[in-house]
């Protein structure tokens, strides 16, 4: 049960806004962690404080031993912490497998002269690059759609395309910001079984989510996050029956309900 | 490099190889010469605008320093043409290299405004003349406390040499080893040569791991660096390329036309090599060779419009990128598609 990335006393302001407020907690290795709370509370901005494309005002960062605070997301990325995003960046006008070369750039080193000449160093790079592609395309389940134009694949193969981009940077640690925003409840299960599939190969996962289904199903502790502070902590059994996570989702404590995780919850407690 | 580009890499030197045989006629060589010249700026341009997303309008300054360096040092100080084009291309990559690093750090479209000013302030140090160096040697002479008039004297040797406003003539032919390019088809093969030559090392260039990076950063810049690439050395480096690139293209027209003015590098140049790329079509390479030599030929056989050629010119960008926004590359592409689909349907 080793931690392999820690946040501590996070803060964040925007403009008077206090969007993260004293986060702390932990991701223990090869495990998926959930966190949940409704629109507002803060999810997002904690991956891209972890992810550095937002510094945090207050707090650090810690991933298996090194400081992460402060460090542009390219170095964060190379470190061995990769990202999804919420709204799908893809790569325009490249094919799928295009897209998840893209990832490889950091393991690779060719530079203009290298790769305008094709000198043997470039060419080999090339090769590499192409087969380690593949490889993460095909386990995301996408061997097939190699070299569609990324942004012409379905919705739901779009997630597809990113989840298997940021494995290609082969980190150790993933963050998924909504995977499942968007998708079916048949795409949702193929993407439970992904995730799941992800943490067998040694990945640690965090992963943002709103679909209670999905939550409950794969996570090994959940953090619930409301108005920028963790209210809650544990298995999802103990989030299941926290009077605190219940009083914030039902809108008993906070002064506007939200009604799509009301929704989220009811349609939970009916599976 | 795919099949497809290889390919269309055979057929074009195999066109370079056989136009001058077919068509001997000087008129359609130097046309065509031109054509090559402009093509290789725009090749850099389209490097820039269409794989990082990035637009100059200072083409021609860039353009206007390779013409005067080869110039300059084979008229005023004797050298070998190839030194020329090389101190043209060192120049070029330093002055790329200074405007990039503050505006290509930067997301967002201040590379456009940076090479508008330093396309202009080329331009203008080209059409100073004697007098409005003397002047400026005075001034400085007054801040720095130097007698102004031994400063001018030490100057006076080098401040003709641009030529001013009327710029100046008798610039040496090239010559590769003991041969000397005289014959209008000596010239369209050394030219098309450095075409031919520039199309495979970006062709190379845009499908490395480089060319990704670049389409990345011109795809989402933000999913860029949280994929680890590096945006500005990469946008930075694309620039340097563009202008070496307009810097050899610099060379080799003072070196073809032999008499160089600042006229020929005004800001309507820069606009024209944006143009070309326009018509061609931004996302390819190719697109900018075609739109080089679909915008030289063109105005030849519109020749009845010469005094509105600029009206013309912002008449076609404007109706290129409403109705072919892909450009005539991109359109004859899409239309190539298309039936392929239907056959395979």
């Amino acid at each position: 049960m080793r931690e392999i990335l820690s946040f501590e006393k996070i803060f964040v302001n925007f403009g008077g806004v206090m969007a993260l407020g004293n986060v702390t907690g932990t991701l223990v290795e090869n495990s998926i962690t959930a966190v949940i709370g409704p629109n507002g509370a803060g999810k997002t901005t904690l991956i891209n404080v972890i992810s550095g494309a937002i510094r945090q005002s207050k707090g650090s960062v810690r991933f298996n031993g090194r400081d992460l605070t402060g460090l542009a997301p390219r170095h964060v990325a190379a470190a061995g912490v990769a990202r999804t995003f919420q709204n799908l960046l893809l790569f325009r006008h490249m094919t799928a497998l295009e897209n998840v070369m893209v990832a490889r750039h950091t393991k690779t080193s060719s530079g203009f002269l290298a790769c305008s000449l094709k000198l043997p160093s470039s060419r080999r790079d090339e090769t590499v690059i192409r087969k380690d592609a593949m490889k993460h395309l095909e386990f995301v389940g996408l061997g097939d759609h190699a070299d569609i134009d990324a942004m012409s694949l379905p919705f739901g193969l779009q997630r597809h395309v990113e989840i298997a981009r940021a494995l290609a940077l082969e980190p150790k640690v993933i963050l998924l910001d909504e995977p499942a925003a968007g998708l079916n409840t048949q795409e949702t299960e193929v993407l439970a079984g992904l995730i799941r599939k992800i943490r067998d190969k040694g990945v640690t996962v965090l992963v943002i989510e709103h679909d209670m289904g999905l939550v409950m199903n794969i996570s090994d502790k959940i953090v619930v996050l409301n108005y920028g502070r963790k209210i809650a902590e544990g298995t999802p059994q103990q989030i299941q029956s926290n009077e605190a996570v219940i009083d914030a989702y039902l809108g008993r404590a906070s002064e506007s309900p939200c009604p799509d995780l009301l929704d989220a919850v009811n349609s939970d407690a009916g599976n | 490099m795919g099949r497809g580009n290889l390919i269309t890499l055979i057929i074009l030197a195999a066109v370079i190889i056989v136009f001058p045989l077919l068509l001997r006629s000087p008129y359609y060589l130097r046309v065509m010469s031109f054509a090559g010249i402009f093509g290789l700026v725009c090749i850099g341009l389209s490097l820039l605008l269409g794989y990082a997303g990035q637009i100059s309008i200072g083409q021609a300054g860039f353009f206007a320093i390779g013409a005067y360096s080869s110039g300059i040092l084979t008229v005023q100080f004797g050298c070998s043409a190839w030194f020329g084009i090389v101190v043209g291309i060192g120049l070029n990559a330093l002055t790329a290299f200074l405007v990039g690093i503050p505006t290509l750090k930067l997301r967002g479209h201040y590379l456009a405004m940076a090479t508008l000013g330093i396309g202009e302030i080329i331009h203008i140090v080209l059409l100073a003349d004697t007098t409005d160096l003397t002047r400026l040697v005075a001034w400085i002479g007054e801040i720095v406390g130097y007698e102004p008039a031994a400063l001018a004297a030490t100057l006076a040797p080098y401040a003709a040499m641009t030529g001013g406003p009327s710029g100046f003539g008798q610039i040496p032919t090239l010559s590769i080893g003991p041969w000397k390019l005289e014959e209008p088809g000596h010239w369209f093969y050394c030219i098309w040569f450095f075409v031919f030559v520039a199309m495979v090392l970006s062709l190379n260039m845009i499908h490395s791991r480089i060319g990704r990076g670049l389409r990345a950063i011109h795809g989402n810049e933000q999913a860029a660096r949280a994929m680890g690439v590096n945006t500005t050395p990469l946008k930075i480096g694309i620039f340097m390329i563009s202008a070496c690139l307009a810097s050899i293209a610099g060379s080799l027209y003072a070196h073809y036309v032999t008499f160089i003015s600042p006229s020929t590098f005004s800001i309507n140049e820069s606009i024209l090599f944006v143009v070309m790329v326009a018509v061609g079509g931004m996302m390819n390479v190719w697109g900018a060779l075609a739109g080089a030599v679909i915008m030289t030929v063109l105005p030849e056989m519109l020749r009845f419009f010469h005094d509105y050629d600029v009206l013309m010119y912002g008449l076609i960008l404007l109706f290129m990128m409403m109705f072919v926004p892909n450009g005539v590359v991109g359109l004859l592409q899409g239309l190539f598609r298309s039936k392929n689909t239907e056959r395979t349907r």
